[in-house]
Formats: C-alpha cells, structure tokens, sequence
C-alpha cells in the first residue's frame, strides 16, 4: 500500500511539473542527493549542515520548554490553586501560533547582540511549550479514579500514590507531549529561519535558493530534507515511547 | 465475631440505596451478599472499606487489622508488572518483602509470569493477580464484589474452585448476583431486597466443601435462595 502512494504521488508530481515550474522528481533527487554532501556555492554549507544547524536550535529551545512545561503541568494538575492561575494563561496564548511571534520577539531582542538566534529560539520555545503543556496537564489531571480508589483502598500514602500511580500515568503525556512539540517546534524554526539573516538552517537555504532567482530543485530539495528529518524524528520518538512503556 | 454491619442507611441525593442492612460475619466465615444489579451489594463493601460512610448505622470489626480488597474490574496498575502489584499492596504498608510476593504468587498459581504486565495476561490471570494483592497484605478480612462477573463460564467455576483454597479460614465478604456461585461458595448467604436494600433472609448453607453442583442439596439451596430472591423482587 505505500509503495502505490509513493508511486502515486511521484506520477501526480510529474503531472504537475508538466504544466508548472516545479522541478521534475527526477531533478530534485538529483540536487538532493548532490547537495546532502556537497556545499550549494551560494551559502557554502551541505543540506546535512543546514539541517544541523536548524536541529540544533529545535532540540535547544524545545529542551528549554520541555524542561517548564513537564514540571508545571505535573505540579499545576495536582494544585488547583495553581491550575487556577495557569491554565487561563496558557489557554489565552496557546492560540496565537508561534509565528505570530515572529516580528515582536525581533523587535524585543533587537538591543541583544544575538537578537537572531535568541529571537529564534523563543519562537520555538513558544511552538514547543503549549503542546507540551497541555498534555502532560491533560493525563496528570486525568489519572483513572478506580485507580486511586484502589490505592485509598490498599490505604497507600499519598507520596507512594503520586510516585507508582499518578507520575506513571502522566508519563504517557509527557511522552506524547514532547512528541507533538517537537514537531510544532520543527515547523515554527523553518518559518523563523525564513524572516532574518541567520547564515545557515533550512528555513534560510529555501529563502536564500528562492531569493537568488528561484532555483526550485533546490527549494524543493530543501523542502524534502524537512520532510525527512520531521519524519524521523516523529519515528524515533514512537519508538522510545515503546521503549520507555513496555507495558502499552 | 470478625464484623458486624448495623442498619446501614444510605442515599445518593434523592436516590435511596440502603435501607436498613443488617448482618454479622462470624471469624473465618465465608459470606455471599447476593442481590439484583443496582441493589447497593457495591456500597455496602465500600462502607466496611470504609470508602464510603453511611448516613445511618454502624461497621463494628473485631481481631480485624487488614482489609484486602478484590474489584469487580481487577484495576491493576497497567505500568506495574505482576510482581509490581502485587507489590504495591505491601509498599502501601510500609512493608517491603519480596519473599511474601513470591510466596503469595506461587500460592495463587501464577509462577513464570511474575514479569508479566496486565495487558498480556487473560481476564482470569489478571483476577487472580487483583486477589493475590489483596492476600499479600494477609487480611483478616476479605472484601470481594463481583470478582468473577466478567469471565467466562469455565474460567469462573475454576476460579470459584481455587478461591476456596486460596482464602482459607479467612472471612470474606463476597459479593454476587449469581446464584450458583453463592450456593458453591458462602457458608451463609445474605439475601438482599431491590433498592432501596434491606436483608431479606439469611440462608446458611451447610454442605460440606467442596461442592457438588449437581448434588440434590446444592440443588434445594439453590431453589430457596432463588425463591427468596423472587419473593422480594415481588
């Protein structure tokens, strides 16, 4: 089945390169496959190192979120004096998606010598934290109640309830939380690479390709190299998951 | 005498669930609350747990230190190995004795899946597993509601057959709405009225165990228990 998908959508891309500018499939393997390895003149630098480099900023600002948004949804669904403060804060941000961001967080940090790069990471911070947020919020509030009432029955006390049933059951959303912001944080650097000088990272290759007269093997290529890595990511991330929660 | 239950009263809002129960288990008695689904078997357990308290009337133990309970639904800790719940019990005493875990899971014939998780063992491995939690912490009490309700046929006589040894001289206080099952395995049963409940008749059954279904007087028992359950359905 996704071998014909694969043949479909290959047949579909040839159709529409027939009767639009965008590079036959063949072309851009061609350019992928050169340009993985080898530096593209314009900026100097493989697909491989701009892929590096928007990676790593991904992994740093999402680690950042990742390391507030974990503890506090944990802590704010176990509070509800907390809970109380929180949520209505995340509910009225988590709407605005991260690119919006974009040009207010390059004003704010325009006095910093690095208002590129931090700028970028906030943007991903912001992808990143809402996602994650709210999931782990979502199954630590939500831990089953026959559950619990089994533990008051056995007269567990309440640490030994939140270390073997609460927290355990809130790994599954931290799990899937750190998935799903991963891949928002993925998505928001490419489009935060695409506004501001930043010298490398695959939001800037596709500017940059597009900028010097629209060179679409290499746009596309680009484009695929995206697709590549989010996809792995999403992968290994599954794969951990079953790692981590053999009992699933 | 390990319990006495006295004139249990309890309402949901508008909704009256007990009216009025009243029983005893004798020490090492083993006790069916037999009754329609919805009569308030459930509440009645939870009030002895002390999950719940009544509106009205009293629990009263005597030489009873420890409860175990056993759910309808086992309601094991799916992240926690069989090891690991049966565990659980014991770590919510303070007590951390891996010899008792092992002995109890011998004891209830689940050696070899110590390392097992719930979701890979079948509905009776799992029960087995929810009453061997419940033995880890050694009751003097037993509280079971339904513990047999979802499994199959076969599987529950099995089960029924093993409980009677496993519990021993323990007192139980087992919940059912199946006739068979209480005619096989209570020394007394406790026949309770539609909701709102009341006890209707106390029916000891004094036919040595174990059991024969198909004996002229587990047969009789049967008949007078479903007669008394009939007459107050009304």
């Amino acid at each position: 089945m996704r071998l014909k998908g694969a043949i479909l959508l290959i047949f579909l891309w040839y159709l529409v390169s027939a009767i639009t500018e965008l590079p036959h499939p063949h072309e851009v393997a061609e350019t992928f496959f050169i340009l993985l390895f080898n530096s593209e003149p314009v900026l100097g630098k493989t697909l491989v190192q701009h892929a590096a480099a928007s990676l790593l900023r991904v992994l740093t600002a999402s680690l950042l979120a990742f390391s507030i948004a974990i503890p506090l949804g944990i802590v704010s669904a176990l509070n509800r004096t907390l809970a109380e403060v929180v949520t209505p804060m995340v509910e009225a941000l988590r709407p605005i998606p991260p690119l919006a961001w974009i040009p207010l967080a390059y004003v704010i940090f325009a006095p910093l010598p690095n208002t590129v790069q931090v700028s970028q990471i906030f943007i991903v911070f912001v992808g990143a934290f809402f996602p994650c947020f709210v999931s782990v919020f979502d199954y630590s509030r939500n831990v089953p109640e026959e559950l619990l009432e089994m533990a008051r029955v056995f007269k567990a006390p309440e640490r030994l309830i939140l270390r073997d049933v609460v927290l355990p059951h809130s790994l599954q959303g931290v799990l899937s939380g750190i998935r799903i912001g991963l891949g928002v944080g993925w998505m928001s650097i490419i489009a935060a690479e695409m506004i501001a000088t930043s010298g490398e990272g695959l939001g800037y290759f596709i500017l940059v390709m597009y900028e010097v007269g629209g060179r679409t093997a290499e746009i596309v290529a680009g484009m695929a190299m995206i697709g590549v890595i989010g996809y792995l990511m999403n992968t290994l991330l599954l794969k951990a998951e079953r790692l981590v929660m053999p009992w699933r | 005498m390990a319990l006495t239950v006295e004139g249990l009263k309890k309402s949901y809002g508008n909704l009256k669930v007990l009216d009025g129960v009243t029983f005893s288990v004798e020490e090492g008695e083993f006790v069916c609350l037999i009754g329609e689904s919805g009569c308030g078997k459930t509440t009645i357990l939870k009030i002895i747990a002390g999950l719940e308290r009544p509106d009205e009337g009293r629990v009263d133990f005597k030489g009873v230190n420890r409860m175990g309970f056993v759910f309808q639904d086992d309601r094991l800790l799916p992240w926690k190995t069989v090891y690991g719940n049966i565990q659980f019990a014991l770590k919510a005493m303070g007590v951390e004795d891996g010899d008792v875990v092992r002995r109890i899971i011998d004891f209830v014939g689940l050696k070899g899946f110590e390392n097992y998780y719930p979701k890979q063992l079948s509905g009776g491995m799992r029960q087995r597993v929810g009453i061997a939690r419940a033995l880890a912490v050694n009751p003097d009490l037993l509280l079971m509601d339904e513990p047999f309700a979802s499994l199959d046929a076969r599987t529950r006589e099995r089960m029924q057959e093993e409980l009677l040894r496993i519990v021993g001289g323990k007192a139980v206080v087992f919940v059912t709405h199946s006739i068979d099952e209480a005619v096989y395995l209570a020394d007394k049963v406790v026949v309770l009225s539609q909701r709102p409940s009341r006890v209707v008749r106390f029916i000891e059954i004094d036919i040595e165990k174990p059991r024969d279904r198909n004996s002229d007087e587990f047969i009789e028992k049967r008949r007078e228990i479903y007669t008394a359950l009939q007459a107050s359905s009304g």
